[in-house]
């Protein structure tokens, strides 16, 4: 048979790797093989290629130096920095925990989840929270990150099939269809946007301005070098041309970094009269709605994803969640067992199950979902603070007390951890040991308001009023509505007045 | 009469002129200001707890309005002109109605609604670089006109029938009418428009760079006042409460002045000591009332309220003035009266003999003006004043030895046709003692820097049915300066001048006019005199520019490289500034890591890295310049082809031509020159 028509057949079936070894040879024979460049360029572009739609992590030093958004103050309730807050049907943090980033923790793990609240805090805290500890070697720009994507896929293809640098990019532009596969080529393997930014400026000249294609390529190529304002202008111009479902969900993620989630929201609902029940569509509105602490919103989206698809496993993830976190444990517990039947299982969803069962009272199944959890991974720090919530349940507070010296000792900046500690350390009234580790939790997270509040809590009762008056400030700066805190602020201020 | 209601800081450098106060909720009045740093400081007094807002551009701002642009959202938005881009924001939502990018600039901008195919839309009027374009809510372009130059103002005021028109005001001195895309009317100015306001019905207010006030009603003067500072900013409202609107101008020196609109006499005065950035007149308190409101440029705002005076003081004080103004009147009629007596007393020889008088002529080769006495005496001194004619609008002539004869020269590279006053001062002899002034003034006619000869026919004409030719002479006459028995008026005519870059022909044939050119520019600026001169009311024409049409396509291509050019530029800043900010961070990341050598590499890179963004950013600056200037001379080139002719035949010619340039077909912008686009 043709080894040509083998290659391109092993390409339609996935066996990427087979595909370029073929055309490995074929090149060798003739290099100036254009079917068989074609097919190689194909082959990699599929093997490195990710779904950059969803996986899009905006930078630490894209958040902490850019002033994309428009507005420095927005309202309330109209933009990412400023979500709603739970006194306006947000998510109240005291039903549901936060991120280190300070957001509101979501049943799927995105990058977005973790962005920062705030771009006004030092780049050190931003270094701590995005990163854990300083010194790790995570790229800190968006770019930077496509960079990074970029050696990795290149360590797995071997040497460097196509040198970018020494491509002459008019030329190439006069041949629509190889020009298509190496601007994909450029964008997905070699992150270089740069180089397929000037493909797709010249090839879309040659295409006379009308084709969508080399429009939503352009868009990608700013949108990946941070000129968003370019990135939204070309999005447009495709769209004007072909009514293309990725194209409108990259418009609205240029929205996102603008910070102008309304607007971002307004034209995924568009889209959706268009493309109705689009699974991705619906998925993106719920994913902003999530970012904009809609929850009750973004889970009727998720349920409507379900109804599309009832294998989306972000849509699960999500309303078990969401379930969980809205007293409705049995209900969540239903949904991770259908993430389980569905061929996942790993640390988290264990550790979930767990929980959920705890929660919905089936005593006798919860522990046993943590043992595999932990055989899964012992040294996560989370599950081993969870074992620990669910021996304060049961009473037994010095298996609680062993747990969370583990969590801490696996996991030395896991703030809750530290505060339980303090809590528990207090009942055993050791005031100054409970005393530091709220101290310690405080200096690890400043987005919690607990461990805040217990020190100021410890600080009354040791009558050191101001001292507690400032600690309990700092805590309602965080989360306003906090009741008990507010009780602890009148106290205080009755205190005062009767001095 | 006025009264100060409030001052208040805003703790930021206010821009010259930009600010707004809108309702960007659609209830509270809201004062947007431009500060320096791109961006833009929102002043929300009436919304509890709110702390001053600011909106990051990230651009440099040039101007800002507020107001309705979608009229189903119910509440104002803010547009942002910014060198390059436009952005209509929605402050209440945060989120963008939309933002494009303008090639042409941005200089001026307004909000406004003119009628788009029969509907009254709402449209952000932009002006920029010989062009005013219209945006709909979508960020649709829904307008488009050329202007002679950068446009520096643009207004709305409303005819005597109510009709409303689009004033658009030049760097070139040029105040112009619009009737929706159709050019009305065009105004000289002496210097550029810097803003203007509605006034009462038929009439509306401009303001100079030069610092010259006034209000036009239709077409004519009505007044107009000078001072050495200059207006900032122009609003109109009715501050007395008469019915009639009254102007309020804030001054670069501080100075808050309300007029009246009828003959512009002061009203109100008051010294701000800062220049002021921009003036209000509107209810910022909610009180009900409408206040004048002055923001400067230290961030200072003032509000001041109408004081109510009772009647009849009013009236008392009304008559104490009018008493003031005629002993004033009076005194000067005494001054002049004890200077008659006073040289009558004094000898009689030196007195000039009756009869005397000047005569003013216009003499060709140079263009001058030729001033002569009738008699002997003596012409010492003369004082030209010219509008806009020579430099600072006057000149003054003062030979060393006084003679009989005086000669002007006077220069007219912009064509001005004008009436100059010539004062002159005369005297008996050379040691006279009195001199008296003579007044006169003469008519420069309209291309008095031509001179009648023969020369060779310039490379391109334009010719068009002139049924009119047998008054091309009364024509010819009144713009040259021309020998009246020179030519012999005849229905077949060749008349040629010459002038100082480049000659001129005229060839007429029954019922056929030619005008010979070097320059598309020469002709456009004669046949639009020719159309206003004999009330053409449509003129349809061809033109043949080959050696223009090779320029224009030269244009096109330095307007495509640089275009190019620009893309690739700012894609190498974007990577710069991409790496610029993860150096800033590592830099920081082995700072808390006490890795000092890393930290010295990082920050060795990154000054390094900072460089070359600086340098980059230059050629940027440049390259944007040059583009802009490119794409000014090609809107030079479409208005030009489009003067050739007039009505529809010019509307046409615009569009084709802009259709051209937008699609670069360069054989379309050949025909549009040559036959105005008709669909032959």
């Amino acid at each position: 048979m043709d080894p040509f028509f083998i290659a391109a057949s092993k390409l339609r079936r996935k066996h990427y790797d087979e595909c370029i070894e073929i055309c490995d040879q074929l090149l060798a024979k003739n290099a100036y093989d254009q079917a068989a460049w074609f097919l190689k360029c194909r082959a990699l572009t599929l093997k490195c290629w990710i779904d950059d739609l969803e996986i899009d992590e905006e930078g630490m030093a894209d958040i902490m130096l850019d002033e994309n958004s428009t507005a420095a103050v927005p309202r309330p309730g109209t933009s990412i920095q400023r979500p709603n807050s739970s006194a306006s049907g947000g998510i109240s943090p005291a039903m549901r925990p936060v991120t280190r980033g300070g957001r509101p923790i979501t049943g799927f793990a995105r990058p977005g989840s973790a962005r920062p609240t705030s771009s006004s805090g030092s780049i050190e805290a931003a270094i701590r929270s995005q990163t854990g500890k300083p010194g790790t070697a995570r790229p800190v720009t968006s770019s930077g990150r496509y960079l990074r994507l970029g050696t990795a896929s290149m360590l797995s293809t071997g040497d460097q099939f196509i040198v970018a640098d020494k491509l002459d990019m008019k030329r190439m532009a006069q041949k629509q269809a190889i020009a298509k596969a190496l601007c994909d080529y450029l964008i997905y393997v070699d992150h270089n946007p740069k180089k397929a930014l000037e493909l797709c400026a010249e090839a879309t000249v040659v295409s006379g301005f009308q084709d969508w294609w080399w429009k939503s390529r352009l868009g990608k190529c700013y949108f990946q070098l941070g000129l968003f304002r370019d990135a939204q202008k070309q999005f447009e111009s495709s769209l004007k041309q072909e009514d293309m479902i990725p194209t409108h969900i990259e418009l609205s993620k240029v929205y996102i970094r603008l910070d102008q989630p309304n607007f971002a929201l307004n034209q995924h609902k568009k889209a959706l009269d268009k493309h109705q029940e689009n699974e991705n569509l619906t998925l993106a509105l719920a994913r902003v709605n999530e970012l904009m602490n809609n929850a009750d919103l973004a889970a009727s989206l998720f349920k409507a994803v379900l109804q599309v698809n009832p294998c989306n496993i972000e849509a699960i993830a999500s309303l078990a969640s969401h379930n969980f976190y809205t007293d409705h444990p049995e209900v969540a517990l239903r949904f991770y067992r259908r993430l389980l039947q569905l061929g996942i299982s790993n640390v988290e969803i264990w550790n979930n199950l767990g929980l959920a069962c705890y929660y919905a009272g089936q005593y006798d199944l919860c522990m046993k979902c943590m043992e595999r959890a932990l055989d899964a991974d012992d040294s996560n720090g989370d599950v081993w603070y969870n074992i620990a919530n669910i021996a304060i349940g049961m009473g037994e507070l010095n298996m609680a007390y062993h747990a969370l010296k583990v969590a801490v000792s696996v996991e030395n900046t896991h703030a809750e951890a530290y505060n339980n500690l303090g809590v528990l350390e207090l009942r055993k009234g050791n005031v100054e040991q409970a005393r530091n580790y709220y101290q310690s939790a405080t200096r690890i997270a400043d987005y919690l308001y607990e461990p805040l509040y217990n020190s100021a809590l410890l600080a009354f009762r040791t009558g050191e009023m101001q001292e507690s008056y400032n600690l309990v400030q700092k805590a309602l700066a965080i989360f306003p509505e906090h009741a008990d805190s507010k009780e602890l602020l009148k106290t205080l201020k009755q205190h005062f007045d009767s001095l | 009469m006025l009264s100060s209601a409030y001052t208040f800081e805003l703790n930021q450098a206010v821009l010259h002129s930009l600010a707004t106060i809108s309702y960007f909720d659609g209830i509270h009045p809201t004062l947007a200001c431009g500060i320096t740093g791109g961006k833009v400081l929102i002043h929300t007094p009436h919304i509890p707890n709110s702390s001053n807002n600011f909106l990051n551009i990230n651009k440099n701002i040039i101007c800002l309005d507020g107001g309705r642009l979608d009229p189903s959202l119910n509440r104002d938005v803010l547009v942002i002109g910014s060198p390059s881009s436009l952005m209509a924001y929605d402050i209440d939502s945060n989120s963008d109605l939309f933002h494009t990018e303008t090639k042409e600039g941005v200089t001026s901008l307004t909000l406004g609604s003119l009628s788009i195919s029969g509907r009254d839309t709402p449209l952000a009027l932009v002006g920029g670089n010989c062009s005013v374009k219209g945006f709909n809510k979508l960020g649709e372009e829904e307008f488009w006109t050329v202007s002679g130059d950068d446009v520096s103002a643009i207004g709305f005021f409303r005819t005597e029938r109510n009709e409303k028109r689009l004033l658009v005001g030049g760097t070139d001195y040029a105040i112009r009418i619009f009737n929706n895309e159709e050019l009305e009317t065009e105004i000289m100015e002496n210097a550029k428009i810097t803003g203007f306001a509605e006034m009462d019905k038929g009439k509306f207010a401009y303001t100079l760079d030069n610092g010259g006030i006034g209000i036009y009603k239709g077409k004519h003067r009505a007044w107009k006042a000078k001072a050495k500072n200059k207006v900032l900013s122009i609003v109109s409202g009715d501050v007395t409460g008469d019915g009639v609107p009254d102007m309020i101008l804030g001054w670069s020196n501080g100075k808050l002045e309300v007029r009246s609109e009828n003959k512009g006499e002061n009203i109100f005065k008051k010294s701000l000591k800062q220049t002021i950035a921009k003036v209000f007149y509107t209810d910022y308190r909610m009180q009900g009332k409408n206040q004048v409101i002055a923001c400067t440029v230290a961030g200072r705002v003032l509000g001041y309220i109408k004081e109510d005076i009772p009647h009849k003081e009013q009236n008392a004080e009304a008559q104490q003035e009018d008493i003031e103004d005629l002993m004033r009147v009076k005194q000067i009629l005494l001054n002049e009266l004890q200077h008659y007596k006073d040289a009558a007393a004094r000898s009689g020889s030196s007195i000039l003999a009756p009869g005397t008088s000047l005569l003013v002529t216009l003499a060709p080769s140079p263009p001058r003006i030729f001033l002569s006495t009738s008699n002997s005496s003596l012409i010492k001194c003369a004082f030209v004043l010219g509008e806009g004619f020579f430099e600072g609008d006057s000149k003054f002539v003062h030979p060393a030895r006084p003679s009989s004869e005086l000669q002007i020269p006077i220069q007219n590279p912009k064509h001005l046709g004008l009436e100059v006053d010539i004062k002159a001062l005369v005297c008996a002899s050379a040691g006279a003692s009195q001199l008296q002034v003579m007044e006169r003034s003469i008519k420069i006619p309209k291309f008095c820097n031509f001179e009648y000869g023969d020369c060779k026919l310039p490379s391109g004409y334009v010719n068009f049915d002139f049924p009119q030719g047998n008054r091309l002479l009364n024509w010819l006459q009144d713009r040259f300066i021309l020998n009246p028995s020179a030519i012999k008026p005849s229905a077949e005519l060749q008349v040629s001048f010459l002038g100082e870059s480049e000659n001129l022909s005229f060839i007429l044939t029954t019922n056929k006019l030619s005008i010979y050119t070097e320059t598309l520019e020469l002709a456009a600026e004669i046949a639009q005199d020719l159309i206003s001169f004999f009330n053409i009311p449509e003129l349809e024409s061809r033109a043949d520019y080959p050696h223009e049409i090779e320029k224009i396509n030269g244009l096109m291509e330095k307007v495509e490289e640089y275009s190019n050019v620009r893309t690739q530029l700012s894609i190498n800043m974007a990577e710069n500034a991409q790496n610029v900010k993860a150096l800033i961070v590592k830099a920081e990341d082995s700072r808390i890591q006490r890795n000092m050598g890393f930290f010295k590499q990082a920050m060795a890179s990154l000054h390094q890295f900072n460089g070359e963004l600086l340098s980059e950013f230059q050629i940027r600056t440049n390259n944007h310049n040059e583009l802009l200037s490119y794409l000014k001379q090609v809107n030079q080139y479409i208005q030009r082809a489009g003067n050739l002719r007039y009505g529809q035949a010019k509307t046409r010619t615009i569009a084709s031509f802009r259709e051209a340039v937008k699609t670069k077909n360069m054989k379309m912008i050949a025909a549009a020159i040559i036959s105005g686009g008709k669909a032959s």
